[in-house]
């Protein structure tokens, strides 16, 4: 059960990434790279909020997912924007470009060097012999929150609805009226806040070092096409099954080889569907 | 539009057109398949960058706008194909085709609207909440439509809207086109089923490898011999009567 839980929680840490993958894919149709480095780099803006600026970590997270999301548009306007004609494999390559110049960026100023997080320590909850900590807690009660945002912002309003709509048919959008490269500019936004909340939860949860979002990557990656790209709804299921996936398996083989379990669902399920869990769902006719 | 000319790649589709549609009328574009038709189309409506030539629409140089901005300044589109957002929902399509256009409207503005569109094709009205893409093609088309109507364009263009639609709604299709027209919007359409779309057109338009060749009114156009064996196949037209005998068919209809 013990086991069940930490995989819901590292299910629900790994699905706000999923879901900003899925965001960026639905409405640029490529792999964003960089996923990993966007979480890296949220983590490190809250440090630097929280550790150099002493704000308290409530204040530091939300400070990392704006300045996170303001960085995410100036990288849409200054590189995808310029290239947004060519085919999905050069802004796949792009991406991985951006990765390499995020990562460098803190490495230059901050070093390899472990750093943590300058939060009290607390007590850990125990209920009926499961053992849940305050930082799991806070994983539950953030990502449960921005995964019910994000669904709101989707279903129910205007920036939503246009989202959806560049995602079905970015032509069809701008004869209805849709700012094209405003509504992407947003889903940016979106995505850089989400895996800066997703960088703080890890920071949290553990240490800040300049690899730390890279060590998800697989995990985000399996559970967005798990769920079927390009559909943030399905990101989440895929995130839960990854979540849950790792950290079971980890009763049987070491941890050592938790995103290699990752991968191998991730195949298991592209060979039963190709098109993810929920990839028929979205129609193409 | 003056003397545009456009296309893709290095060659242009099509070349120094110019071509006036009378302000609250019908006018039909035909011609032979790959003419340039619905080129022109997405030249208008920007979807198509224009190499050469400018588009005035009521007095106003849209040349330079893009697909949104060309939307607010009053025009309306709908495409032959991909022309409804599949995987929303029909209540949003309308939604969509709305509120981007008015955006401080209130939501009993957006829902008039919306029953005013409904009235033209009742068949959408109990299945607001459904998937778009469950649509029948001509569903689809009455959809396509209703998003282009919702938000009350000055002006609509239509690409081939009888297109793959079964003869009940190919009827309701250009009644409704003729509704909409008779409430003062200018229609552009492009049309294969000629006869049909003659029943309301009034002016006619025949666009050959990309160039404007001719220009009619709709019923000395049906009257044309050479017409009717190159486009017609040598049909006769079914309503030879006046303009007047046509709007009263098509209210009838309506």
């Amino acid at each position: 059960m013990q086991a069940l839980l930490n995989g819901l929680v590292s299910g629900l840490l790994i699905a706000l990434p999923a879901i900003a993958l899925s965001l960026t894919y639905g409405i640029l149709n490529f792999a964003n790279f960089s996923i990993g480095a966007m979480v890296t780099t949220g983590a490190y803006l809250a440090y630097i909020a929280n550790a150099s600026f002493g704000a308290p970590i409530i204040l530091a997270a939300p400070l990392a997912a704006i300045f996170l999301a303001l960085i995410a548009i100036v990288i849409q306007r200054g590189v995808y924007h310029q290239i947004r004609n060519a085919d999905h494999v050069t802004l796949l390559v792009a991406s991985m470009g951006v990765a390499f110049v995020l990562e460098n960026v803190i490495r230059f100023f901050y070093g390899a060097d472990v750093r943590t997080l300058d939060v009290p320590v607390a007590r850990p909850l125990i209920w009926n012999g499961l053992r849940l900590n305050h930082e799991q807690l806070v994983i539950v009660v953030v990502a449960s929150s921005a995964m019910a945002v994000v669904a709101f912002l989707l279903k129910r309003t205007r920036l939503g609805r246009a989202m959806r709509a560049i995602s079905d048919d970015p032509d069809l959008a701008e004869v209805r009226g849709i700012e094209r490269a405003r509504t992407v500019d947003w889903t940016w936004a979106i995505s850089g806040a989400l895996t800066a909340l997703a960088g703080v939860m890890i920071a949290l949860d553990g240490i800040i070092d300049p690899m730390i979002g890279m060590n998800y990557l697989v995990s985000v990656f399996a559970a967005a096409v798990i769920g079927g790209i390009g559909n943030p709804f399905g990101a989440v299921v895929g995130a839960l099954i990854i979540g849950l996936v790792e950290e079971t398996s980890a009763l049987a083989v070491s941890t050592t080889y938790r995103q290699g379990i990752s991968f191998v669902v991730l195949v298991l399920v592209l060979l039963a569907r190709p098109q993810g869990l929920f990839g028929s769902v979205r129609i193409r006719r | 539009m003056r003397d545009v000319s456009a296309g893709y790649g290095a060659s242009d589709i099509i070349a120094s057109v110019t071509l006036q549609a009378a302000r609250a009328r019908i006018t039909t574009i035909a011609g032979p398949n790959g003419a340039g038709k619905s080129t022109l189309m997405k030249t208008l409506v920007g979807l198509l960058r224009l190499r050469r030539g400018e588009i005035v629409i009521d007095g106003r140089d849209i040349t330079h706008l893009s697909p949104p901005q060309r939307a607010l300044a009053g025009l309306g589109y709908v495409p032959q194909e991909r022309n409804v957002f599949k995987n929303l929902t029909i209540g949003e399509n309308l939604r969509i085709g709305f509120e981007f256009i008015w955006r401080k409207a209130a939501e009993n503005e957006f829902k008039a609207s919306r029953d005013r569109v409904l009235d033209l094709f009742p068949d959408l009205s109990a299945r607001l909440g459904e998937v778009a893409g469950t649509l029948s093609g001509g569903q689809r088309q009455m959809l396509a439509m209703g998003c282009a109507l919702v938000p009350g364009p000055s002006t609509l263009l239509l690409d081939e809207p009888s297109a793959g639609l079964s003869p009940r709604y190919v009827t309701t299709m250009l009644n409704a086109v003729a509704a909409v027209n008779r409430a003062g919007v200018t229609v552009i359409m492009i049309e294969q089923n000629l006869i049909e779309a003659m029943r309301i057109s009034h002016e006619v338009i025949l666009l050959v490898a990309g160039e404007i060749r001719g220009k009619w009114d709709a019923q000395a156009f049906l009257d044309d011999p050479d017409v009717r064996s190159l486009f017609l196949g040598g049909a006769k037209a079914k309503n030879k009567g006046s303009d007047s005998e046509r709007i009263s068919d098509d209210a009838s209809a309506a």
